[in-house]
């Protein structure tokens, strides 16, 4: 068995090679990236010039909250974005066939083949952006809190993981599953830019149990920042610190479908 | 103990039936209705170690979705897969190490980088030692002529080049079987004279197991020691080609150059001839006749003692002519071919 990091490694090395021959086109990605999110900050700060606090997160707040989110989505991105947008195709036109018959797992191979370089562009917006906050919320770093954060934006980059595969999984039972794709991580995805208090009880329990976006920043935000939760019982304090429980088990779900839906793979027979 | 074993495998596959039209589409969204359609119909047969096996059938007979099952990209409806005693879709990476597959309508090497590279990732991928790689990269190079475009990219190659680049990156951890569907496809003589001289010379050496799909029955004399035929899912011939031409094609053709035409309305039914024709610019006769029911010698007598005859030949069957009977034999409905 060849060592899967050494693997990796050859073909992300592959990778560049033949993504930096176009150098311009390269850093071009990146930087047009970058620009769409500096853009969305700016959205942020004329909305908030009209409203001074949202639910009682001020401007800095709601910036921390959606760069969680942004961090752990570009950081799952860089992996499974490419790989998982393309199923819907490569199952239709029955190219999959290809990950079936190598010696790797089909979901090791089809994320190993594609690296998405644009990603690295949010992944430096979103770094700038939480130094900018340190210094705007005058956050104390400390052992325990950058332990906690760290360990946040883990179960939060396999939240936004385990969501991708599960939704680009539905190629396998579905003509059209990147419609699927496109619901969960856009639409769905978007109403974790803001603290999920301001929605109605529907829409917090949907962001909870059944797509768990809210584990990827509300709740550990909130406990960050000491808030009160949307709804605060007893159990709603736990789910601050389930992030990465959460996490592992919707990502180990994910990978199970996949395998279910690789079962049923029927190679542009239909 | 064979290296392929199949047993009473099937393949069912269930799609919907669309309807025509706005009505029809709306009917569709509604109340979708499927049928069922078997592609694979209770196969059985064994392959042995360092056989070349043909596997040949019309359009949609089935070929591609039993050989994907027996490379494991698809699980069968019913009954059983065995290769090197172990059951394909349920171990994929133990099976793909031990197999190569070239489909000759789809690449499996990546598009964008030089073929160098492909070779590089399958040497990581496979675990390669680098002395097998050096050694087969020398073989595989020399016989199949790759140094000229080895670090070209993919896109760019033609279709014999890519073909070759293929067949390379198929066999370079040394696989005990390899699965070919239509190797030649769309490839000119002088590529095609190429892969056959390369897969037997790696069939000698190594004593690899080669299943391959062809339209090409020059592809299926110079290689196959065996062919299996199967039509509308079902196994209609398994045995050497020299049986299958004894078996099926007793149709022979005799061709008599004689100095006048010797009316051309006489009955000579009797003589067993099935077909009959007189080419006046070649002055020639060309008859058909079943091995079986008519004697060669009586019908070059009966000619001999009514007309001149210079010379004449006899011409066996070709392959294809007794693979086309046997395809028509069989009563085909469609069944798109599933690629």
């Amino acid at each position: 068995m060849p060592h899967p990091f050494r693997l990796y490694g050859r073909f992300l090395r592959t990778y560049m090679k033949t993504q930096l021959e176009y150098r311009f086109s390269f850093f071009g990605d990146i930087f047009v990236n970058m620009m769409t999110f500096v853009t969305l900050y700016l959205s942020f700060w004329v909305l908030f010039n009209t409203f001074p606090t949202m639910n009682g997160w001020n401007y800095w707040e709601v910036v921390f909250l959606y760069n969680l989110n942004l961090l752990t989505y570009a950081t799952s991105s860089l992996f499974f974005w490419g790989p998982m947008k393309q199923l819907e195709h490569l199952v239709r036109s029955g190219e999959f066939d290809q990950f079936l018959v190598r010696p790797l797992d089909p979901l090791k191979l089809l994320v190993f083949r594609q690296f998405q370089h644009t990603f690295i562009g949010h992944i430096i917006v979103a770094g700038t952006v939480m130094v900018l906050c340190t210094i705007q919320l005058e956050i104390h770093w400390t052992t325990g809190n950058i332990a906690f954060l760290l360990l946040c934006v883990l179960g939060g980059t396999l939240i936004q993981a385990g969501i991708i595969i599960t939704a680009a999984s539905s190629a396998f039972w579905v003509v059209r599953s990147g419609t699927v794709v496109d619901i969960s991580i856009y639409a769905i995805r978007n109403f974790i830019n803001y603290p999920i208090s301001i929605y109605g009880r529907s829409i917090q329990l949907l962001l909870t149990f059944v797509i768990p976006y809210a584990f990827v920043n509300y709740y550990p935000a909130a406990a960050f920042f000491g808030k009160d939760h949307a709804g605060s019982s007893e159990l709603s304090h736990l789910y601050s610190y389930s992030s990465l429980a959460v996490g592992a088990a919707l990502f180990a779900a994910a990978v199970w479908i996949f395998r279910r839906g690789v079962m049923r793979y029927d190679s542009a027979g239909s | 103990m064979s290296i392929i074993q199949v047993d009473q495998l099937t393949k069912t596959f269930s799609r919907p039936i669309r309807g025509t039209g706005a009505i029809g589409a709306i009917r569709d969204l509604i109340n979708r209705r499927y049928e069922e359609k078997t592609a694979v119909d209770h196969i059985s047969f064994t392959i042995e170690r360092g056989e070349i096996v043909g596997y040949l059938g019309p359009n949609g007979a089935g070929k591609s979705t039993s050989i994907k099952m027996l490379v494991g990209i698809l699980v069968p409806t019913s009954g059983e897969v065995r290769v090197d005693s172990e059951i394909p879709y349920k171990n994929r990476r133990e099976n793909a190490r031990k197999i190569g597959v070239v489909f000759g309508q789809r690449s499996q090497l990546w598009w964008d980088i030089p073929v160098s590279e492909t070779f590089e990732l399958m040497k990581c991928m496979y675990n390669i030692p680098a002395v097998d790689f050096k050694r087969n990269m020398e073989l595989f190079t020399d016989v199949l002529g790759i140094q000229d475009f080895m670090h070209v990219a993919v896109r760019q190659l033609s279709l014999g080049q890519r073909m070759r680049a293929d067949l390379c990156a198929a066999l370079l951890h040394n696989p005990s079987i390899v699965y070919l569907d239509e190797p030649t496809i769309g490839l000119d003589v002088v590529v095609k004279k190429k892969i056959r001289e390369f897969l037997l010379e790696v069939n000698a050496q190594r004593q690899t197991t080669i299943l391959l799909t062809t339209h090409d029955m020059s592809d299926v004399e110079k290689l196959c020691s065996r062919v299996i035929i199967i039509n509308n899912g079902r196994k209609m011939f398994d045995g050497d080609l020299d049986r299958l031409k004894s078996d099926y094609s007793a149709g022979e053709t005799m061709i008599l150059h004689v100095d006048h035409e010797i009316g051309l309305d006489r009955d000579i039914s009797h003589l067993g001839v099935t077909d009959f024709t007189y080419h006046p610019e070649s002055g020639s006769i060309q008859l058909r006749y079943d091995k079986r029911q008519a004697k060669p010698a009586s019908i070059l007598a009966w000619f001999m003692e009514r007309t001149a005859v210079h010379d004449f030949e006899i011409k066996p069957a070709e392959v294809e002519d007794v693979i086309r009977d046997i395809y028509q034999d069989s009563t085909s409905c469609g069944l798109g071919e599933a690629q």
